[in-house]
């Protein structure tokens, strides 16, 4: 077991900005190949099943959020403006697509509405049954 | 309820900042509660092991024993493994 697996003593970790996150950071700056290879050494090192949920939106909507967020005066993630912060948006979500290639990701598609919570819902509930091998 | 994984199960959440991502998290979560695990929230607003939130947190690593059901919702899983590295330093030192 990993150290950060004995560490934590913990059955499942749900993480949000995890190590996926931390190789998209460093993958604004680097090739698909060189990103695929980071991946695969963290699953190794970590020596854990890994899940991987993909959440995407829409750049409008994505853009409207995050103008929103700024307002709020809630934590800012993404440094640059206007049209810069839409291109580093779609690199972020091109990295995001080829992850996807590389892994078997489940995918939520963030349209706001209560509907798609509710797929996405069920979706979980049916990957948590089987590839978790849950006893429920 | 049990689970057949050697380690713990990583739940790894990625996507664009605004995406939506703490949303569908809290939402996993959530749906693990409501199975029978125990939530154990650990949110690190500041990736830097001299935070108190943090040395809080490693002093609660060392009281709190082995138990099933038990779950994490991370917000920067990076910050544990600055946490572990922390820790070996501090061990090192004092031996």
């Amino acid at each position: 077991m990993s150290s950060l697996a004995r560490r934590r003593n913990q059955d499942i970790i749900v993480a949000e900005k995890g190590l996926t996150q931390a190789v998209i950071s460093l993958a604004l700056n680097c090739t698909p190949k060189d990103f695929s290879a980071m991946i695969n050494k963290m699953e190794k090192h970590l020596s854990a099943e890994i899940v991987y949920v993909h959440v995407r939106i829409g750049t409008a909507e994505n853009l409207t959020r995050l103008k929103n967020r700024n307002e709020g005066n809630s934590e800012v993630e993404l440094e640059a403006d206007g049209k810069k912060k839409e291109e580093l948006l779609d690199n972020i979500n091109e990295i995001c697509e080829e992850i996807k290639i590389i892994k078997n990701c489940l995918t939520f598609d963030n349209t706001m509405e209560a509907d798609s919570m509710e797929k996405f819902q069920q979706l979980i509930e049916k990957h948590l049954a089987s590839q978790l091998k849950f006893e429920l | 309820m049990a689970m057949e994984t050697t380690g713990p199960t990583i739940i790894d959440v990625y996507g664009a900042p605004g995406s939506g991502k703490t949303t569908v998290s809290r939402m996993v979560s959530k749906k693990l509660a409501d199975e029978g695990y125990k939530v154990d929230e650990h949110i690190f607003q500041v990736n830097n092991e001299y935070h108190p939130v943090n040395r809080i947190f490693i002093k609660g690593l060392t009281a709190v024993g082995y138990t099933l059901k038990n779950f994490a919702f991370i917000k920067e899983i990076f910050s544990l493994a600055q946490l572990h590295t922390f820790s070996s330093r501090k061990t090192a030192v004092k031996q």
